[in-house]
Formats: structure tokens, C-alpha cells, sequence
């Protein structure tokens, strides 16, 4: 793509002029990494504006005059080089990429190009090589851990799943801070059908935006971060904007590239538990299914029948997590081929993504179908279009949280004196299950009677037009449309553990959101100053229609889907919402040290107020680039640049939140039809649009030679008047209201390097670190209002709480004596107090990746470390280990108490209450039951609570580029190979039994895991060949 | 191209732009719903709602409130051991408030734009009392006044009223919800109304407002009886009368229609059989069930079955053919003993081995406890499967042919009202004196399945047959059902504390209603053989203790008594809960108010005492 740009740039800048000459030389310039032909390329005589240009293949010809020796071989992007002649008449050159150069043009917001050096705001962008194969499990953003400051990146369990993206901190209070992603310049839909959560009914993920598509399409990925980069994107953009380039056709060549990986996943962290003590309860062994905690007596090999199936064996503990899931296997084909013309380039892909999942029967399929190209159609007109297809299905994607279908959830629950591989046989000659509970709760009736299909059938596309009306003034139309049908299919058949009667239900989501702008852009020297204008406008639409069709209480297992069972339940509902913007922006840049811009933009949305549905907003961002001011800079400075922005960006809200809605439902309910309100949202007919305003300031450094780089960045956001539905009390008759409210600060630093530590000969050593701290702060909610929820889990409620910062863990504590005492019952267990308070916070407000590059002739090694700090996680998985009896510290007592002797873990007073409600403490000295005592322990979340910083290896990658003299005689130009390793482990972390960073959910559900499968370590090797 | 015409082009862009917002409010507008709706579809939902979730119902009526009432039994060990669970506690206050008193203001407030119809505002407030008189039983002190408003005068966080002030409240609304209705014709009424009764609706509602008042007044027997005899008094003395037969009852019919989750079938009755997620565990108490069988209650054969769990459904175990030797009054043995009997409950306690061991086998170390279902523990031995020795090891259950999906919810019974003037009979401050209340109480809890249209009667002739034919040739369930009624009202009237025997039958008519039930014992302590605390004795059981499985070998022999936890104490330290917690949500999204709310019922009592072993205003302390 880059390429393409600089060779238009270049075209038009090269003077060719036609002179007496005395001799001709010719020859072919290539690119030197792929030895491809570069057209565009500017031949010149030193020392005179005379010169050539080559041709599409690259090659040039040239009339010397006597005299003149020395050729100039210049093209953006690449390093210039000088040639002497001689006598030579033909000369073959290749040219060295520029790295500096090539990063010196970026894409900004609408697609606009501008030179990184103007911006007065931070763009981080990563390519595609650098990406490395986070994206092994499907989804891209996964790659971008740990490598751009200030992007949190957690990402969700299994192939083809969503990932929680956060861009510079928490800026909304609703469900989502996700960023707008953006491919080739036109927004596409991020919407998330199925996501994990907490609870009986948690699901999958079906993933998100980005999961769908390829991979390997992707050239580039830019980050937008502060509110003067994303302002232009409006309301949508108010957490960040992706910007997302694909891959093109290569201009002046044509050829296919290929590329084959293969991955596999292991297990994660798993619990470590107590193995001393069986199954059962009070220091015996379980005499009833219903008896699940391992609370019975030693293992000791004893014959016992305290099984579920009643069979006689000897007591002995397995280890069941490492032992169930298996080794996930994925594949990844990837073929693209590219040619082009003089008009135009195209170019089209294949990939095949083939996953098997960790656990039996858990697939998933993606194959993905893009075209891209552009055309001249004149001198003056260029159509560029493209067109992805994706066609997923998965089967069996592993449910998140601690839901009933959840087998983490399943083999925490499940006595680990039982094998899970006695649970193969999960059913009888009816067709019932076969289990450990009372309700024959079984992983392997899951794994093989269970249905959880679903399929995604996506177009995505868009199209431009550029109209040159002259050299200065271009005019762009674009359109984009992403639309989505995606079917979920569930059955749960006849004899399921909690839905013994059967349910089938199906969910369809078709989506389309389609996003249409136009801007004219006039770009001007003047003298010292260049000056860019931008005007344009944009229109949005989003519409999704959902339906949830089924049944439960089938009467014959031959008949079981959504139709065939006499409870029949059915729901239909639409989001439906359009926006308007006219947008204009200005950049003025002076003697190419100095550059000031301005941007407003006013939008226009259809689920606000009709009378107040218009809002705007304006940015303004500076840049003084002093290392190139007509002074002198010490030596060592290579580049420097200070830059400064300020802008506010509006947003507005979900449809249908202004007026109370009713419904009624369709049941005969003996000649009666039942009515009510519909939803639980009080609707607000005088919201208003919310303002973020934000300022950031920052310095970028290039020294000694380039050798180290160093951007710094200060920045600062404040979001009020936010459209937040606020938790009310239920006794209102409504979980939340939707009213404007709140402010939310995020102030942080972000800082960025590189060094270059060796480059000598064949070695080099590159180092690249970058961190971010963050803080954020709820300033207020609105009168009244003490707490927003944004979500709950595992009995913690997730808050945004005035003063403090979003993502407040609240849970009742253990109820103590002023000295700091556990008061007790007449038992000895801990009890609590009756409100809850604020035990943690789950956001991390420190983040950093170091990365470094080791190239030694074609080998290359990364080593990617990474690590977030300062938040919380509460394990609801050592929760239930302690009341199960199953976690290490519950051995804790067992030995005095079973065997008669005392118990009594300490720090326990009883609280005596005086006639007057006076209340003193005594110290408890009573014996106390292990089992009662840890059983209530685990039920405090305080006590089960972490910190959840870590450091952790994330990613290990060894790349191999086969020497092209092997391929001479072959069709092959380029051949590589890599290994690499994925979440390869932790170097630090403080939770035990669990993984830190996995997430059930995509949602804003930071510091609480639930049962939750640890992310899995992945190591991958990919292919790679140019033909 | 000149500057002019890119001018245009962008002034037509722009404007096209613009265009696009004309569709701007219809879009706005949800299709799938209206912003408009007549009332009469709101109150029919408002009255049905609160007896149509079976996920409500499971969690408060059946796992919460049947173990703290203990005339039935759930083995989820939250309600039985005294512990808290939001997610069980929750969702009753959830579906009052959230689904039921919104809809109720929000149609009050529009009806008070119309003309002449102040009846329907009336039946509206009635229908708010029936709603929030089991928020306060359950719950407390609980916001009335303000409570639902949150659009309609955006109260979000509203204040809690004193439970006396929320009683004083509701005898307010019903006297001037009667007015209104006495008032107005009969004519008037819509019959698009889910209470139903045999009496035109004035007639019925006048009933039912003043048996409101009567339960109101009885609701403060202990709290405040002078004032509660007076309120008593208001609904007992008025002239449009009481409930004081099922004719008069209103009561909400169920319908299959909508799902365990929808709004149309009875919540308690699918639950009983087990279509929320699975098998529910309603057994009948040990002590309820033993006292129905010291005293020959013909009921027995209506209430009480095996469960069958066949295809995730709960279905009574119907087949007389399978039972020998079928005697539903032989009681289970006491600690110590194994006896073979077809009923058998469940013992008060949180622990499997205590509340349903049978025995304790030493061969194997283990010990047996008793089936849920029909067949659970046969597997491959015979000697357990239903038709053997299986039916005396299978625990009594709530009988799913007669408390089903489409059985009846009543509102305010004939029977409960009937007890409650016998038990105000019994109070000197009442003030009154009706001596048939106690017989017609009886009369009338036995006389409720048929007159209701419960569902059952086939099995109760059935079992009643089998019982004749294969243990009493002399039994006769209609001669039963009157000689049952004249032993109760012999030993009230032999009794010293009459009203512990009104309290007592009252008890045993409520199995099946959590609610009322949880009520009954919370106001008055229960029947006398019911403890406030576990006493120290029954924390632990002491089984049988054999060499062998006794009832694969008959020649096993009884060596003494092995003794196994029953219950342990829960986060009461063994005092039975007085109350359901407040939500979670609730705490934290209205804490200020809660806090001020729990710290008066407190009182005195710290929170070293759990909240729900803190005594409400209304029960016996």
C-alpha cells in the first residue's frame, strides 16, 4: 500500500527534462527485500535536475552528457543511492527499504495521509510483520499484547472468539469501552451476539468484529488514540479508533503469496489441590451424590464404593484438568496472488482457518474469501474497491464462566477422587445421563449430546471514488457496508442435567451497518507554508434484527428442535439507529517545522430528542518539529519534535431509550392477554449528547543517528453528561435510569523506545519497550447517585464509584473487632458484615511490553515480555476450592480435629451483646470444625482476593528467511519459516490456581474470574513463500 | 472543473446528508413494542405475575420459605441450613417490585386521567396490597408509599417505611379501595380480570379488601394486638363480609401456556415438578408429615406421594399396583430405629446423613440414605427397586398430581381466613369470640382441592382405595374427612392453648405456600413442637446401626446407634431466620436507605446476630 502511495507521490514530483546527450545508460531498479522491479523510481545526473523515471518494470534509460558521471537513484521510502558510471551502460541497482522514511506518511482518520512528523497527537502504528502470531486463535487484535502503550488487550478463550480491547483507560460507564475499528477508511460493526458471563446461563463467545475476517489480509494497524486523532470519527470513536489497512496489489508486479501455519494450544495454568483428603464429609467418606465436597477422610488407597456409580475402588486423587482437555490443533492456509497495471492493481485471497478445540468435539471453521483493487479509470479519476467474504461455523465453542455447560466449572465441582475417564460411559441404554451429581451432571454428555452450532455468513465491502480535480484539490466518495447473519443453534436433548425435558432454541442476528462519507481535500504550498483543508460529510446506519425462536418439554426424542416441545418461547426484537456528521479540518504547516490543525465536526443522531439531536465538537493539535529549525542541534539529536492537541468528541445513545415502552404477550391466558412495561430502563425523554474533552501533550526523540528513539506522552480526558443508565434501586420498579451523568477522568503517561543496541555486520540488536500508566477517577455520577454497576459476577458487584476509580470491587467483608479480630459464631466461622464496601479495584493502571529483536544474517529471534500491575481479581475458583474442601490450605486443621484433638486456627473472638445493644469480645477458643470454618472462609470474597499484576513471557518468535540463491531456480522468491510461542507462561504472578489475565467476557467485567479456562500456550509454525 | 461546481457538489452532498434525518423519529420508535397499552392487559399481569414464576417460586416458596416454615422440606441446604443465598432471596423482591408495582402506578396514573373510574383504581390498590403484603412478610420494612415510581415521579431510591407504617398504609388504601368499590355497580368491572371467584366482582373485591384487613389486623397479633384487633375489626365486623367459603375465594387459574419462565402457569406448581431446571426436592417435613399420620389426616392421600422423575418431570408415582402392604400413617422410626414405612419426611437439618439417613451399615462404613425418587437407588440392587423394598426408603413428597403447573393460586383462602378469626378467638385483645371458626377452618383446608379444582382427586381415591384393600378394609376417606374435622375442634376444644391447635391446623393447611406458611410460623412461633432455636440434642442424629444392609438381609442385626451431624447452625448460629435478607443490589444500589432501614429493625441487636435472625416487627419474639 505504501508503496503504491509513494509511487503516486513521486510521479508527480519528477522532473524529467530532454537535453543533449552524449550516451545512454540503462538498466532495472529493485526493490532489494523482494527483488521486485520499482517503478517511479528517480534516476538523476548528480548535479543537475536532469533525470529519468522508471518505467513499470522498473527500468530506466538515460542520456549522459560528457562530463557527467554519477547517478542519483531516489524513491520515497527507500534510501537513495549514488552510482558512479564509468564506462558502465547498463546498471542494476537495488534499493534498501528506509524504515525512517516509511514511517514518515501515516493514515489518520478518514483515510487522510499525513506525514507522522506533522501530527499533534499520538498514532502507534504495528505491521504486519511485526505482529507476530497472537492471532494463531483467530482474532488479530490478540497480537497487538503488549505492543502499543496504552492498549489493554484481554483476550477471550477459544478460536474465533472476542477480545476486550481498552484504549488509554476506561472513558464510558455503560457496557462497553471497546474501540471502533476501521478497515481501509470505512467503520465496521463490532457488535458481539453471544459473550461469557457469570452465572447459570453464561455462554460462548461468538466473537466480535475482527474476528471473522483474516489475518493475513492485513497490512498495518494503527492505533488512534487521544481525542484529536479519533474527533474526525466522531461519537463512535470516543474509546479509540483501530485503523486497519489490508493488503493490496503490489504496483508493478504480480505474484502469490502463500503462507501455511500451523498451531497448537496446551493447557493453562490449572488448580493445584489438596491431594491428602477424599471425597465426603466430617472426615468420612461421601455416602450420597449430592455429598461433592472433598471434605472425607485420608487417601490412603482404601477399597471404598463412594462413587456415583457405586462401584468399588481404591481412594486415590487425579488430576483431571490437565488430563481432559487436550492439545488444541489449528490451521491456517493463506493464499493470495496480486498483479497489476499501469491502471490499476488487484488483488484477491483465500484463507482457510481449521481449528480443533481443546476439547473433544469443539470446532471451529472459518474460510475467507477478499478482493481488492483499485483502477484508473482516467487521469483524474481512481476507484478503489473491496469486497470479504467470511464464512465461519464452530461447534461445541467452549462456554465461559461458571455456567452449568462450563467444564471448567464441571471439574472444579467434581470430587477429584473421581477420574474424569470413568465419565466416558455418560450414559445408559435409554439414552440418560450417567453422572456424579444427583442430576447426573456429566462433561462427557456435554461433549457428545450437547449442540452449541453456530454460523456466520458476512459480507464486507466498500468502494471509493477520487476525483483529482486538480493537483491541489481531490474529491472522495466512499461507501462501506458490513452486513452479518449469523445463526446460533442450541439443543439440549431429552434427559439433559437442568433441562431434563430438553430445550432447543435458535438465534439469528442479521446485521448490517453501512457508512457512506465524502470529503474534499485540497492540499497547497504556499511559500513556506503548506496548507491541507478537509471538508466532507458522513452518514451511518445500523440496523440488527434479532430473533430467539425454541422450546423445551419435548415429547419424543425423535422430535428434538426448536419447534417440536410444548413450551415454546420466542422473542424478536431490533436495534435500528442513524447519524449525519459534516466534519471539516485544517492542517497549516510552516517551513516543515511547524504545523497547527483544527477539526470540527457536528453530528446528528437519531436516538436522541429530536429537538436536541445535534451536537458539536472541535479539536486543535500543534506541532513544533524543533530539531529541524533553521538553528543548529547538537549532534547527537537526530530528530525532535514536541506536539500538543485538545479536543472534545460528542457521543449519543442506543435507540429507543426516550419513552416508555409497553408490551403485551400472546398467550391465552383463559380469554385474558396479559401487558406491561417492557424492559426495565426508565427512558428519558430530555437526555442530551455527552462530551469528552481531552488534551495531550507529547515529545518524540530520535538520537544519535536514529540509534534510540523515544516518544513520551502526556495525556488527559474527561467525559461528562455521559448517557449512563444508572443503577436504581429495584423497589423504583427499574433496575436503571438513563440519565446524563457523570464525569470520568483518565490522566496518564505513555511511554515508548527503541534501540538500535548493536548493528554490526550480520548481527543486530534491537530493543523496544513501551509502558503506560493510566489513571482514572469517577469524579461524579450525579446528585443522588452513589454508584454506577457495571457489571456483577461471582457475587462481586463491578462499580464506578464517586472518587474512586472505575471498577471498584464491592463485597460484604468479614465482620471484625476494632483490634482487627474475626468475630464468630458459636462455631467458629467468620461472619460478615451486613453491607457491603469496596475490597478492591479490578482495572490495571500500569502496563509495559519489552520486546527485542535479535537478526543475525536470515535468523531472527523476538522475545516479547510483558506485564500489567495495580489491580485486583476475585477468584470465584478459589472460592469454591475452599468451601469444597479441594484447596491446598484446607488440609489446614483437618489432622487435630478428625482425629478428636482441638482445632482453632486463631484471631477468632464471639461477640457478647449487652442488654443495652453494648457489644464486647471474647476470644473464642472452641474447637472448630475444618470443614465449617474454610467452608465459610471461602464464601468472604475478601479472602479471595489477589492482586493481579504479573509479568509474563508472551511471546517467543524465531523466523528464518531461506537465502534466495536456494530459489534461484525455482518459482519462489521468498521463503521463511517461523516457530513461535505463544502466552508462554509467567515470570511473576500472585493469584494462585488461576490465570490473571484470562477473561470469561469481553464485556466491562475486569477483576473477577469465574471459573475461567485459563488462556491457553500456544506455539505455532508458519510458512511463508512469495512466488 | 470549476470552483463553483465544487461548491455544489458539496452543498448537494451535505444536503443529502441532511435529508437522511427525516426518518430520524420513526426509526426511533421500537416496532416490537407500543407506548401505549389498556390498562385492562396491565391488571390482569399485575394479578397474575406474583404466582406465575417458577424460578421465583422454586427459590423463595419452596427452598426458602418451606424449611424455615418447616411443614415441608427442601434439601437445598441454604433453607435448610439457615444460610444466604442472593440468588434465592432475591427474585421474590425482584418480581414484586420490578414486574408488578411499576405496572400497578403506571396504570393508576393513567386511569386518574379518565373519568369514573375510581372502582378500577381500587381494584388496582388491592391488588398493590395482595402484592406488598408479602414484600413486608418476607422482607421487612419495605418502601410503600414510593415504592414502583420511578418513572412515574422518578423516586429511584426510595426511603423504607417501618413495617407498622407499610401496614397502617395498606389498611389505608383498602378502606378507601372499599369505599370506592362499594360505590360503584357491578357493571362497572372489566371482566378482563385474572382474580376469580363465584360472586360478581363488587362483591368480590368488597370480600377481599376486608380479608386483607383481617390478615393485616392478625399480622400484628404480637406486634401490636390492640391495634391489630382494630384493623381485625374493620375488615371482620363491614357489612360487604369476608372470605368465608370458597365460593367467595379469589383465586388465579393457571394455564399451560408460556413456559416454566412465563407468566401463565402456576410458579409453585412447576417447580414441584421440577420443570425450573430440575428435580426440586418438595418432600413434606418429618414433622408436618408424622403429625398427619399420628392424627389419620385424610389429606395424606391428596398431598403427600412418591415422586417419579421420568423425563425431567415430577410426577407423583400413580400406580397403585406397585405398592404392598401401602400404609401412608405408619411413621418412620425415631433416632435409632429403622422402620420400613411408605411415607417418611424429611428431618430438620442441613447435613444428607441427618436429614434422610436410614441406617448406618458397618460393613461398609457408609451409611444409607433415603431415595428422592422412585427407583433412584435401585441400579442393580433389586431389593431397592419401587416394587420391593424401594417404597420404604423413598421420601415423601409435595404430590405433584395435585400441586402442578396448572393448579390454582389463591389469594386470600377461606380456610386461612377461617383460622385466622379462630386464632383471634383465642387472643383476649381481639375481643371476639366465633366459636365455629375453628371447625370451618378445617372443614374448609380440607374441602379446598375439590372446591378449587386442585388437581389430585384421582389419586387421593386411588391411595384411599389401596390403603382399604391392602392395610384397613374399614377405611373410608369421606367418613375420615369428617371424623378428622370433629377430632381437631375435640382437641381444641381439650386443649389449654387452643390457639397452638389453630396454629397447628393452620400450619398443615398451608403446605404447598411457602409464604404463608413462612408467615404463620414467623408471627406466632409455629406449632408448639417447632423450636425458634435447634436445640442442642437435635444438631446431631443418632442412626441405626447395622452389621448389613438390612433390607437386602433380613437377617442383619441392630448393634447400637451411629450418630451423624443433622444440622449445623448455618449463619444463625441454629436460630430459625426470621426474614429474607435484603438483595445484594438492593444494598448497594439503595444502601443509604437500607442501612437506615436494617439499623432499625435491628434495634439493639449488633450485627454479630445475622440480619436474618433479626426479628421482624411482626414476629413473635
Amino acid at each position: 500500500m505504501r508503496k503504491c502511495l509513494l509511487l503516486l507521490l513521486s510521479t508527480f514530483l519528477v522532473l524529467s527534462n530532454a537535453y543533449a546527450q552524449d550516451r545512454a545508460v540503462t538498466g532495472i531498479v529493485k526493490d532489494s527485500s523482494d527483488n521486485s522491479p520499482l517503478p517511479g523510481v528517480n534516476v538523476l545526473i548528480k548535479g543537475t535536475n536532469i533525470g529519468s523515471v522508471t518505467d513499470f518494470d522498473g527500468k530506466y534509460i538515460l542520456q549522459l552528457s560528457e562530463g557527467q558521471n554519477t547517478l542519483v537513484f531516489s524513491f520515497v521510502g527507500y534510501q537513495s543511492q549514488e552510482v558512479v558510471v564509468n564506462s558502465q551502460s547498463k546498471i542494476d541497482i537495488n534499493l534498501q527499504v528506509d524504515a525512517e522514511q516509511l514511517e514518515e506518511v501515516v493514515v489518520t482518520a478518514l483515510g487522510i495521509e499525513r506525514e507522522e512528523r506533522s501530527l499533534g497527537y499520538a498514532v502507534q502504528g504495528v505491521k504486519a510483520e511485526d505482529m507476530g502470531n497472537g492471532a494463531a486463535t483467530g482474532n488479530m487484535m490478540n497480537s497487538l499484547s503488549g505492543k502499543v502503550a496504552g492498549v489493554q488487550i484481554t483476550p477471550s478463550n477459544g478460536a474465533g472468539s472476542a477480545s476486550k480491547v481498552i484504549i488509554r483507560g476506561n472513558a464510558m460507564l455503560g457496557s462497553n469501552n471497546q474501540p471502533l475499528y476501521v478497515i481501509d477508511g470505512v467503520p465496521i460493526s463490532n457488535n458481539i451476539l453471544a459473550d461469557g458471563s457469570d452465572g447459570d446461563e453464561s455462554d460462548i463467545s461468538t466473537g466480535d468484529g475482527l474476528s471473522s475476517l483474516n489475518p493475513d489480509d492485513i497490512a498495518e494497524m494503527s492505533v488512534l488514540k487521544g481525542g484529536s486523532a479519533t474527533a474526525l470519527y466522531g461519537s463512535r470513536a470516543i474509546n479509540g479508533v483501530i485503523l486497519i489497512t489490508t493488503k493490496s496489489g503490489k504496483k508493478g508486479s504480480s505474484g502469490v503469496d502463500f503462507s501455511q501455519g500451523f498451531s497448537m494450544d496446551f493447557i493453562g495454568i490449572t488448580p493445584n489441590e489438596q491431594s491428602v483428603y477424599g471425597n465426603g464429609s466430617d472426615g468420612r467418606l461421601a455416602s450420597d451424590r449430592d455429598q461433592l465436597g472433598m471434605w472425607g477422610p485420608k487417601i490412603e488407597g482404601q477399597l471404598n464404593t463412594a462413587y456415583y456409580d457405586g462401584k468399588e475402588r481404591a481412594l486415590t486423587h487425579y488430576n483431571n484438568y490437565d488430563d481432559f482437555f487436550r492439545t488444541g490443533l489449528t490451521s491456517n492456509t493463506s493464499v493470495s496472488a496480486y498483479g497489476s497495471t499501469e491502471k490499476g492493481s488487484i488483488r484477491f485471497s483465500y484463507s482457510n482457518m481449521d481449528n480443533r478445540g481443546m476439547v473433544q468435539n469443539s470446532t471451529y471453521k472459518r474460510n475467507t474469501f477478499s478482493i481488492k483493487g483499485d483502477v484508473k479509470l482516467s487521469e483524474k479519476i481512481k476507484v478503489d474497491a473491496r469486497l470479504n467474504y467470511t464464512n465461519q461455523k464452530a461447534n461445541n465453542r467452549l462456554v465461559m464462566g461458571s455456567s452449568v455447560n462450563s467444564y471448567m466449572s464441571m471439574l472444579i465441582g467434581m470430587p477429584s477422587t473421581i477420574s474424569h475417564h470413568w465419565l466416558k460411559d455418560y450414559k445408559d441404554d435409554l439414552g440418560r445421563p450417567i453422572g456424579y451429581t444427583n442430576n447426573d451432571q456429566n462433561p462427557y454428555w456435554y461433549i457428545h449430546e450437547r449442540k452449541n452450532e453456530d454460523e456466520l455468513n458476512r459480507v464486507v465491502g466498500m468502494t471509493s471514488v477520487t476525483y483529482n480535480v486538480t493537483e491541489d484539490l481531490k474529491i472522495l466518495a466512499r461507501t462501506g457496508i458490513d452486513y452479518g447473519a449469523m445463526r446460533l443453534n442450541v439443543l439440549d436433548p431429552l434427559y439433559s442435567p437442568w433441562q431434563p425435558q430438553g430445550r432447543a432454541f435458535e438465534r439469528t442476528s442479521l446485521e448490517m451497518e453501512s457508512n457512506s462519507d465524502f470529503l474534499i481535500s485540497y492540499n497547497k504550498k504556499v511559500g513556506k507554508f503548506d496548507v491541507n483543508v478537509n471538508a466532507g460529510g458522513a452518514y451511518l446506519h445500523q440496523i440488527r434484527n434479532f430473533t430467539d425462536v425454541g422450546s423445551s418439554k419435548f415429547s419424543s426424542s425423535d422430535f428434538q428442535n426448536p419447534g417440536a416441545g410444548s413450551d415454546v418461547f420466542q422473542d424478536f426484537s431490533t436495534y435500528e439507529m442513524m447519524m449525519t456528521s459534516l466534519y471539516a479540518t485544517a492542517s497549516v504547516g510552516y517551513n516543515g517545522y511547524l504545523y497547527l490543525d483544527a477539526s470540527v465536526r457536528n453530528d446528528w443522531a437519531s436516538t436522541l430528542p429530536i429537538n436536541n439531536n445535534s451536537f458539536l465538537y472541535p479539536s486543535i493539535s500543534g506541532t513544533w518539529v524543533f530539531s529541524d529549525m533553521d538553528w543548529s542541534v547538537p549532534e547527537w539529536l537526530s530528530f525532535g519534535k514536541l506536539r500538543a492537541s485538545w479536543a472534545q468528541v460528542g457521543s449519543h445513545t442506543d435507540p429507543y431509550s426516550l419513552y416508555l415502552q409497553y408490551d403485551i404477550d400472546n398467550w391465552d391466558h383463559n380469554g385474558l392477554n396479559f401487558g406491561n412495561i417492557k424492559g426495565n430502563d426508565i427512558p428519558n425523554a430530555n437526555l442530551k449528547p455527552a462530551i469528552q474533552t481531552s488534551y495531550e501533550f507529547g515529545m518524540d526523540l530520535r538520537l544519535f543517528n536514529d540509534k534510540l528513539g523515544i516518544d513520551v506522552a502526556r495525556y488527559s480526558s474527561s467525559s461528562v453528561n455521559q448517557i449512563i443508565p444508572v443503577s436504581i434501586s429495584d423497589v423504583s420498579g427499574y433496575d436503571r435510569a438513563i440519565i446524563n451523568a457523570g464525569e470520568i477522568v483518565n490522566r496518564g503517561w505513555e511511554f515508548a523506545m527503541d534501540f538500535k543496541a548493536i548493528d554490526k555486520g550480520n548481527f543486530k540488536w534491537t530493543t523496544a519497550l513501551n509502558a503506560a500508566y493510566n489513571y482514572n477517577e469517577v469524579v461524579s455520577l450525579t446528585e443522588g447517585v452513589d454508584f454506577y454497576e457495571i457489571a456483577s459476577a461471582g457475587g462481586i458487584s463491578i462499580q464506578a464509584n464517586p472518587g474512586q476509580a472505575y471498577g471498584a470491587l464491592v463485597a460484604k467483608k468479614a465482620l471484625r473487632t476494632p483490634e482487627g479480630g474475626f468475630v464468630v459464631d458459636g462455631e467458629g466461622r467468620i461472619m460478615q458484615e451486613d453491607e457491603p464496601s469496596i475490597i478492591g479495584n479490578g482495572v490495571q493502571p500500569w502496563m509495559a511490553g519489552w520486546r527485542n529483536t535479535f537478526n543475525y544474517k536470515n535468523l531472527s529471534l523476538s522475545i516479547l515480555i510483558d506485564g500489567k500491575f495495580g489491580g485486583d481479581i476475585y477468584s470465584s475458583t478459589n472460592a469454591s476450592m475452599y468451601i469444597s474442601g479441594k484447596h491446598e490450605n484446607t488440609v489446614a486443621g483437618r489432622e487435630e480435629f478428625y482425629n478428636g484433638g482441638a482445632w482453632n486456627p486463631g484471631n477468632l473472638y464471639s461477640a457478647v451483646e449487652g442488654d443495652n445493644g453494648d457489644v464486647t469480645y471474647e476470644k473464642f477458643e472452641g474447637n472448630v470444625d475444618p470443614q465449617q470454618y474454610w467452608g465459610r472462609y471461602g464464601g468472604i470474597a475478601e479472602f479471595n482476593l489477589y492482586d493481579a499484576s504479573f509479568i509474563k513471557l508472551r511471546e517467543v518468535s524465531v523466523s528464518y528467511m531461506f537465502p534466495k540463491q536456494w530459489m534461484q531456480k525455482t518459482p519462489i522468491k521468498n521463503l521463511s519459516l517461523t516457530a513461535s510461542a505463544f502466552n508462554v507462561g509467567y515470570l511473576w504472578k500472585s493469584t494462585p490456581n488461576v490465570d490473571p489475565e484470562a477473561s470469561f467476557s469481553s464485556r466491562n467485567v475486569s477483576g473477577v474470574e469465574s471459573a475461567t479456562l485459563a488462556l491457553p500456550r500456544t506455539l505455532n509454525f508458519k510458512l511463508n513463500a512469495n512466488f | 472543473m470549476k470552483l463553483r461546481n465544487i461548491l455544489l457538489a458539496a452543498t448537494v452532498a451535505a444536503s443529502s446528508l441532511m435529508g437522511c434525518t427525516h426518518r430520524f423519529e420513526e426509526i426511533n420508535d421500537n416496532p416490537w413494542t407500543s407506548n401505549d397499552i389498556d390498562v385492562k392487559h396491565v391488571m390482569a399481569f399485575t394479578q397474575a405475575k406474583m404466582y406465575a414464576s417458577g424460578h421465583e417460586a422454586w427459590r423463595s416458596s419452596i427452598i426458602m420459605g418451606g424449611a424455615y416454615a418447616q411443614n415441608t422440606a427442601c434439601l437445598y441446604s441454604t433453607g435448610m441450613g439457615f444460610t444466604t443465598n442472593d440468588g434465592y432471596t432475591e427474585p421474590t423482591f425482584s418480581l414484586l417490585f420490578k414486574d408488578i408495582i411499576k405496572n400497578i402506578e403506571d396504570s393508576k396514573v393513567r386511569l386518574e386521567q379518565e373519568e369514573g373510574v375510581d372502582h378500577y383504581i381500587a381494584q388496582f390498590d388491592i391488588i398493590k396490597v395482595v402484592n406488598m403484603l408479602r414484600a413486608t412478610e418476607l422482607y421487612g420494612d419495605i418502601p410503600y408509599s414510593t415504592a414502583g415510581k420511578g418513572f412515574t415521579e422518578g423516586i429511584y431510591y426510595p426511603v423504607y417505611e417501618s413495617q407498622e407504617e407499610v401496614l397502617e398504609m395498606m389498611v389505608i388504601d383498602l378502606l378507601n379501595a372499599r369505599t370506592a368499590i362499594k360505590a360503584s355497580s357491578a357493571e362497572q368491572f372489566t371482566s378482563h380480570d385474572a382474580y376469580d371467584a363465584s360472586t360478581d366482582k363488587k362483591d368480590q373485591y368488597t370480600k377481599l379488601a376486608n380479608s386483607l384487613l383481617i390478615k393485616i389486623g392478625m399480622l400484628m397479633s404480637e406486634a401490636n394486638p390492640a391495634r391489630g384487633a382494630e384493623i381485625f375489626k374493620m375488615g371482620y365486623n363491614d357489612d360487604g363480609g369476608y372470605i368465608s367459603s370458597w365460593a367467595d375465594a379469589s383465586y388465579v387459574r393457571h394455564v399451560e401456556a408460556g413456559g416454566p419462565w412465563g407468566q401463565h402457569v402456576n410458579g409453585i406448581g412447576i417447580a414441584v415438578e421440577g420443570q425450573v431446571g430440575g428435580f426440586s426436592h418438595a418432600f413434606l417435613s418429618e414433622a408436618a408429615l408424622k403429625y398427619m399420620q399420628s392424627h389419620h389426616d385424610p389429606r395424606i392421600f391428596r398431598v403427600v406421594a412418591h415422586c417419579d422423575y421420568v423425563e425431567g418431570v415430577s410426577k407423583a408415582v400413580d400406580n397403585p399396583s406397585l405398592y404392598h402392604n401401602f400404609d401412608p400413617f405408619a411413621q418412620a422410626g425415631e433416632e435409632g430405629e429403622f422402620k420400613k414405612v411408605h411415607f417418611r419426611g424429611v428431618r430438620f437439618g442441613d447435613n444428607g446423613d441427618g436429614n434422610r439417613g436410614l441406617f448406618y451399615r458397618k460393613d461398609t462404613d457408609a451409611t444409607q440414605q433415603a431415595a428422592f425418587w422412585r427407583d433412584q437407588n435401585a441400579g442393580e440392587r433389586s431389593a431397592y427397586t419401587f416394587q420391593n423394598e424401594g417404597q420404604f426408603i423413598t421420601l415423601a413428597g409435595m404430590n405433584p398430581a395435585t400441586f402442578n403447573r396448572t393448579m390454582p393460586s389463591i389469594i386470600v383462602g377461606a380456610d386461612e381466613i377461617a383460622f385466622l378469626i379462630a386464632e383471634a378467638s383465642t387472643i383476649p385483645a381481639y375481643g371476639i369470640n366465633d366459636d365455629g371458626a375453628f371447625r370451618r377452618g378445617v372443614e374448609l383446608a380440607i374441602s379446598k382441592y375439590d372446591a378449587l379444582g386442585f388437581g389430585g382427586g384421582d389419586y387421593e381415591n386411588n391411595f384411599s382405595n389401596l390403603y382399604k384393600e391392602q392395610t384397613n378394609p374399614d377405611y373410608n376417606q369421606n367418613e375420615n374427612k369428617t371424623q378428622y374435622v370433629n377430632d381437631a375442634v375435640a382437641r381444641y376444644n381439650a386443649a389449654a392453648d387452643k390457639r397452638d391447635i389453630v396454629v397447628t391446623e393452620h400450619w398443615l393447611s398451608q403446605i404447598g405456600n411457602g409464604y404463608t406458611s413462612f408467615t404463620l410460623v414467623n408471627r406466632t412461633g409455629g406449632p408448639s413442637f417447632l423450636n425458634k432455636v435447634v436445640p442442642v440434642e437435635e444438631r446431631d442424629y443418632d442412626l441405626p446401626s447395622f452389621d448389613k444392609d438390612p433390607i437386602e438381609n433380613t437377617d442383619a442385626t441392630l448393634d447400637g446407634t451411629f450418630e451423624v451431624v443433622l444440622h449445623r447452625g448455618g449463619v444463625t448460629d441454629y436460630t430459625r431466620p426470621s426474614r429474607f435478607p435484603y438483595p445484594n443490589k438492593e444494598l448497594n444500589a439503595n444502601g443509604e436507605n437500607v442501612s437506615a432501614a436494617m439499623q432499625r429493625q435491628r434495634g439493639s441487636i449488633s450485627e454479630a446476630t445475622h440480619f436474618i435472625a433479626v426479628p421482624q416487627w411482626y414476629s413473635k419474639k
